[in-house]
C-alpha cells in the first residue's frame, strides 16, 4: 500500500512535468542589424533631424511582393510592423524585429509628427496617414546594383546584418 | 453614542484573579508557541509565546473553562476556580492530531473565530509553509494559495486588481491589523511587509470594505506576527540564491553569476513584563534580468508590554532603505533579458517607515477594546532616462475598536477609524487627504447551528479640495453548521475603493509610456456575493466556494487612442464570477500531504463586451510534501495559470508572431533540514523547468532561482 501511494505521488508530478514538458516561449525568427545615422564630414557629430525638422524615426517592414511598390501610400498598405523609435542621439544603433518566415522589404521613415503619439496606434491607423512619414532608408544586400533588395527570414533562425543607412535625400527607387 | 457607551462603560468586576501556565505537547513535552487559549464564554484568552507559556489577568473569580486550541493537537478544556487576587496555574499537554482542532483567524471578523464559522473564504498560510519557501518577501509565497497572483508586484484576489504597475490596489494589506498601503500611489511595497516572524498570513477572499474600508474591495490580507519569546533569543540567517543562465545563448546579459544574497541578525528578549525584539538585515540581488538588480537594508523593533488588568501595549517599528534597477519593458524578444540601451541606468531610490502601536484592554469577559495608531511613511526618487520624479508619503490613522459580548453567543464589534494623509510630489502634486469611518458588526449563533453577521462602514474620504466622497458599505453573511465538520456559508457585500492621488493627478513618462491625470475619477464600487462550504476531518479538509461580484465605475487604466496616452478611468460596468475549490489531504501510510486548489473566474467588462484586461481565467496550485523524518521534509509545488486572455498594450500581433504569450507551468521544490534544534537549513527551487513566460507584456519571468538559506538560532 505504500508503495502505491508514493507511486502515485511520483506517477502524478511525472504526468503533469510531461503534460507541461514545453518550455514556454520559443525562440523567435525575425531580422537583426544595425541603422545608421549621417554624420557631418567635418565635425564628426551625428546629423538629426535633417532637413525635414523630423520628429522620430522608425524601422519599418513590408511585404515583398512584384511588381515592387511604386510609392509610398502602397509600401504602407503592406506594412507588417514597425520597431519601437530610434534613439536619434545614437550614430550608430542595433535593432531586432519579430517576423515570420517569409520575404520582406526593410527601410527607416521619418515621421513628422510627435513619435509618442503614433507609438501605440493600431497598424490600421497608421498606414491611413501616410503623409506623417517620410522614407529616409532603404535595405538593400551589400554589392547589390539596386537600392532595395529582399529580406528572407528562415524558420527557426535570425537574419542578421540587415545594415541600413539614413539617407535624408532619399529617393524611392520604384 | 454607542460607542461611546461602549468606551466608558466600566466593568463591575472587583472580583478578579490571574491565569498563567505553560501548554506542551504530551508526547515530547516540548512547549506549543502559538496556541490559543480562551475562557469559553467570554472574550478574555491568550496566545502562547515561543516558550509555550501564556497569562490571562482579571479573571473573574469563579468556576470558569479553559480550552486550548493548537492546529494538529486535539482541543483540550479545563475547568478551574479562580480565586480573587491570585494567580491560578493551569498547564495544558495536548495530544496530537487524532482529529484536526478548528483553526483560528480574525481578518474575517477582527476577532478571533473559529475559520469554518466565517461567511466568507479566508485561506491560512502557516509558518511552516512560509519557511519552507525560503521567501524574500512574502510575495514569494502568496501566489501558492489558490486564486491569488502577483503580476509584477500587483497583488490579485481573484481577479480583483488586474495591472496597473502596481498602482491602486484593490486588495488591503495588514500587518497585525495596521494598514501598509501607501496614501499616494495606493501600492503594496513588498520589501515593507515583514517576511520573517510571521506566525501566519490569512487572505481573506472577498470584499472586506464592510470592515476594512477603501481598498479592502477585492479581499484583505492580514500578516500576523509572532509575538516575543518568553525565553531570550537570538537568530543568524544567511541566505543565498543563484539564477540559472537563460537557454538561449543570444539572452544572456552578463557572463557574471547572477546572484541574490540576504543576511538578518534579530535578538529578542522578556525581563517581566517587557519584551523586546531588535533586528538588522540585508538584501542584495543582481536579479535575473538586466537592471533587475535590488540592495536593500532593513532594521525592525518590536516592544510588547504587559500591563496590569489585561491591558498590553505592543509596538512595531520597520524601517527600509531601498535602491533598485528599473526595467520597464525588454530591449526586444530576442533579448529579454536586456532592458533597451537607453535605460541601463534608470535606478530608483526608496525608504519606508512604519510605526505601529496596539493597545489592547480585555476590561471585562464581556468587554474588550484597542486602540491602534499608524504612521507610514514612504518616498522614492526615480532617476531616468525618461523622468526625474520624487514623491514622499505619509499617513497617520489612528483606529479604536470596541468589542462587547451582550450575551452567550453574541458579539457585536465598533469602530471609529480616521486619518490624515500628506503627499509631496513633482509627478502628481502636492496633495493633502482625510478618512474618516464607521463600522459596526453584529455577530449571533442560534442554537449553535446558524451564525448570522451584519454589519456596515460609512467612509468618508477627501483628497485636496476635490469633493468629498462617502460611502456606507453593509455586509450580510449566514453560516449553517449541517455537521459538527461541515459547514455552509453564505454572503453578501458591497465594497469601494477611492481613488489615490496617483491614478487622479499623475502625470508622467517612463520609458515609451506617457501617462496623463483625470482629476474627475470617481470611487468604484462593488456588490459580491459567494456562497461556499467548509467540511474538515483528521485527513480531508476541503473547501470549495462560487463568487459573483458586479462593479461599477471600474477604474482601469486606459490607452487614450486620440493622444496614446495612459489614463485612469471609471469604466462602466464590469463582473468577475467563478468558482474556487481547496483540497488538502493527508495520505494515509506515508507521512504525506497534498494540496490541490483550482480557481475559475470569467472577468467581463460589460461596457466593451470584452474580456477584463491582465485576468488569468483558470489557475491551478498542487503542492506534495513529504516528511521523512522529524529532521527532514521535502516538496515539490505546481502552479498552473491559463495563458492570459488580453492585455492592454501591446496584443498578440498575428502577422509577426510578436507579443506572443502562453499559459504558464511553474514547478518548485523545497527541502527543509534541522540539522539539530538551534541550526535549520532550507534549499528551494522555483521555476523548476526553467519555463520562459510573461505575465506583462515585454516582462519575461523570472528564470530558474536556486536558494540555501541558513537559520541559527541560540
Amino acid at each position: 500500500m505504500k508503495k502505491f501511494n508514493k507511486s502515485f505521488i511520483i506517477l502524478l508530478f511525472l504526468g503533469l512535468i510531461c503534460f507541461t514538458c514545453e518550455k514556454g516561449l520559443e525562440p523567435v525568427e525575425g531580422i537583426q542589424g544595425a541603422v545608421s545615422f549621417p554624420v557631418d564630414s567635418a565635425s564628426g557629430d551625428l546629423i538629426w533631424p535633417g532637413p525635414d525638422s523630423l520628429r522620430g524615426a522608425f524601422v519599418i517592414i513590408a511585404e515583398f511582393q512584384y511588381p515592387l511598390y511604386n510609392s509610398i501610400d502602397s509600401l504602407f498598405a503592406h506594412l507588417v510592423t514597425y520597431s519601437d523609435p530610434l534613439d536619434t542621439l545614437e550614430k550608430e544603433q542595433d535593432y531586432f524585429i519579430q517576423l515570420k518566415p517569409g520575404y520582406y522589404l526593410g527601410g527607416i521613415v521619418g515621421v513628422t509628427e510627435s513619435v509618442m503619439d503614433l507609438l501605440f496606434l493600431p497598424l490600421d491607423s497608421l498606414t491611413a496617414h501616410p503623409e506623417y512619414f517620410i522614407p529616409i532608408g532603404l535595405y538593400a544586400p551589400p554589392g547589390s546594383a539596386l537600392p532595395i533588395g529582399s529580406i528572407r527570414v528562415w524558420e527557426d533562425e535570425i537574419t542578421e546584418d540587415i545594415d541600413i543607412t539614413i539617407d535624408y535625400d532619399l529617393e524611392l527607387p520604384f | 453614542m454607542l460607542l461611546f457607551f461602549l468606551w466608558i462603560s466600566v466593568p463591575v468586576l472587583a472580583q478578579t484573579g490571574r491565569i498563567a501556565g505553560r501548554i506542551s505537547s504530551a508526547v515530547d513535552n516540548e512547549p506549543l508557541p502559538g496556541t490559543n487559549v480562551i475562557i469559553r464564554g467570554s472574550l478574555l484568552g491568550a496566545a502562547t509565546d515561543l516558550g509555550g507559556e501564556y497569562y490571562i489577568d482579571r479573571v473573574p473569580a469563579r468556576a470558569v473553562t479553559l480550552e486550548a486550541l493548537n492546529i494538529g493537537f486535539q482541543p483540550k478544556r479545563k475547568t478551574i476556580i479562580v480565586t480573587p487576587g491570585e494567580t491560578v496555574q493551569v498547564d495544558f499537554q495536548l495530544q496530537p492530531k487524532v482529529h484536526k482542532s478548528p483553526e483560528i483567524v480574525v481578518t474575517g471578523t477582527k476577532r478571533a473565530s473559529r475559520k469554518m464559522d466565517s461567511p466568507v473564504t479566508i485561506a491560512t498560510i502557516s509558518e511552516d509553509q512560509i519557511r519552507l519557501r525560503n521567501p524574500v518577501t512574502i510575495a514569494d509565497v502568496l501566489p501558492y494559495e489558490s486564486g491569488v497572483q502577483i503580476i509584477d508586484g500587483q497583488l490579485n484576489i481573484r481577479g480583483s486588481s488586474g495591472y496597473a504597475r502596481g498602482a491602486g490596489s484593490r486588495v488591503q494589506i495588514l500587518v497585525d491589523g495596521f494598514p501598509a498601503i501607501a496614501f499616494d500611489n495606493g501600492a503594496i511595497y513588498w520589501d515593507a511587509i515583514p517576511a520573517q516572524n510571521i506566525e501566519r498570513i490569512e487572505i481573506l477572499k472577498g470584499p472586506g470594505s464592510a470592515l476594512y474600508g477603501s481598498s479592502a474591495m477585492g479581499g484583505v490580507v492580514n500578516i500576523i506576527t509572532r509575538q516575543i519569546t518568553s525565553t531570550r533569543k537570538s537568530d543568524v540567517t544567511l541566505g543565498g540564491g543563484i539564477y540559472a543562465k537563460p537557454g538561449d545563448e543570444r539572452q544572456v546579459w552578463t557572463d557574471r553569476p547572477m546572484l541574490q544574497e540576504d543576511w538578518r541578525v534579530q535578538h529578542e528578549q522578556r525581563f517581566g513584563r517587557l519584551g523586546f525584539a531588535l533586528g538588522v538585515g540585508q538584501s542584495i540581488s543582481s536579479g535575473y534580468r538586466q537592471n533587475g538588480w535590488y540592495r536593500r537594508t532593513l532594521l525592525n523593533g518590536r516592544l510588547e508590554y504587559a500591563l496590569p488588568d489585561n491591558r498590553s501595549l505592543m509596538s512595531r517599528i520597520l524601517y527600509i532603505n531601498d535602491s533598485h534597477g528599473s526595467f520597464t519593458q525588454w530591449c526586444s524578444s530576442i533579448k529579454p533579458f536586456h532592458t533597451p540601451l537607453n535605460t541601463v541606468d534608470d535606478q530608483v531610490l526608496t525608504n519606508k517607515l512604519q510605526w505601529s502601536t496596539l493597545y489592547n484592554h480585555i476590561v471585562s469577559a464581556r468587554h474588550s477594546r484597542q486602540l491602534r495608531l499608524n504612521v507610514f511613511r514612504t518616498s522614492f526618487d526615480n532617476d531616468m532616462a525618461s523622468n526625474t520624479s520624487a514623491a514622499t508619503s505619509q499617513t497617520f490613522s489612528g483606529e479604536v475598536q470596541l468589542d462587547y459580548r451582550p450575551g452567550e453567543s453574541h458579539y457585536l464589534t465598533a469602530g471609529l477609524d480616521a486619518g490624515i494623509n500628506q503627499v509631496r510630489s513633482d509627478i502628481w502634486g502636492d496633495r493633502r487627504g482625510t478618512d474618516l469611518a464607521l463600522f459596526l458588526q453584529n455577530e449571533m449563533n442560534i442554537l449553535t447551528l446558524i451564525g448570522l453577521t451584519g454589519g456596515l462602514r460609512w467612509d468618508i474620504h477627501r483628497i485636496d479640495d476635490a469633493s468629498i466622497q462617502s460611502k456606507v458599505n453593509p455586509k450580510f453573511g449566514l453560516t449553517l453548521k449541517l455537521l459538527e465538520q461541515l459547514t455552509l456559508r453564505g454572503s453578501l457585500g458591497w465594497a469601494f475603493r477611492a481613488p489615490v492621488a496617483a491614478e487622479m493627478f499623475i502625470e508622467t513618462q517612463q520609458y515609451l509610456f506617457q501617462v496623463k491625470p483625470n482629476p474627475d475619477l470617481q470611487s468604484e464600487t462593488s456588490i459580491a456575493g459567494e456562497v461556499g462550504l467548509y467540511w474538515q476531518t483528521y485527513f480531508l479538509t476541503l473547501d470549495a466556494a462560487i463568487f459573483h461580484s458586479h462593479y461599477e465605475q471600474l477604474i482601469e487604466p486606459i490607452l487614450d487612442p486620440d493622444d496614446q496616452k495612459i489614463q485612469f478611468r471609471n469604466i462602466t460596468e464590469a463582473v468577475i464570477q467563478g468558482a474556487e475549490i481547496t483540497v488538502d489531504w493527508k495520505w494515509p501510510f506515508i507521512p504525506a500531504s497534498s494540496r490541490v486548489s483550482y480557481t475559475y473566474i470569467d472577468p467581463r467588462d460589460l461596457t466593451a463586451d470584452d474580456v477584463l484586461a491582465y485576468r488569468h481565467h483558470h489557475s491551478l496550485v498542487i503542492s506534495e510534501q513529504l516528511i521523512l523524518s522529524d529532521r527532514l521534509s521535502l516538496g515539490i509545488d505546481y502552479r498552473y495559470l491559463s495563458k492570459m486572455a488580453r492585455v492592454q498594450l501591446f496584443p498578440e500581433n498575428s502577422k509577426t508572431g510578436a507579443d506572443q504569450r502562453v499559459p504558464i507551468h511553474l514547478f518548485g521544490g523545497f527541502c527543509n533540514i534541522n540539522l539539530n534544534k538551534s541550526l535549520n537549513l532550507s534549499l528551494s527551487v522555483e521555476n523548476l523547468f526553467q519555463y520562459n513566460y510573461v505575465m506583462v507584456e515585454r516582462n519575461m519571468g523570472p528564470l530558474r532561482l536556486v536558494k540555501l538559506r541558513m537559520n541559527y538560532a541560540f
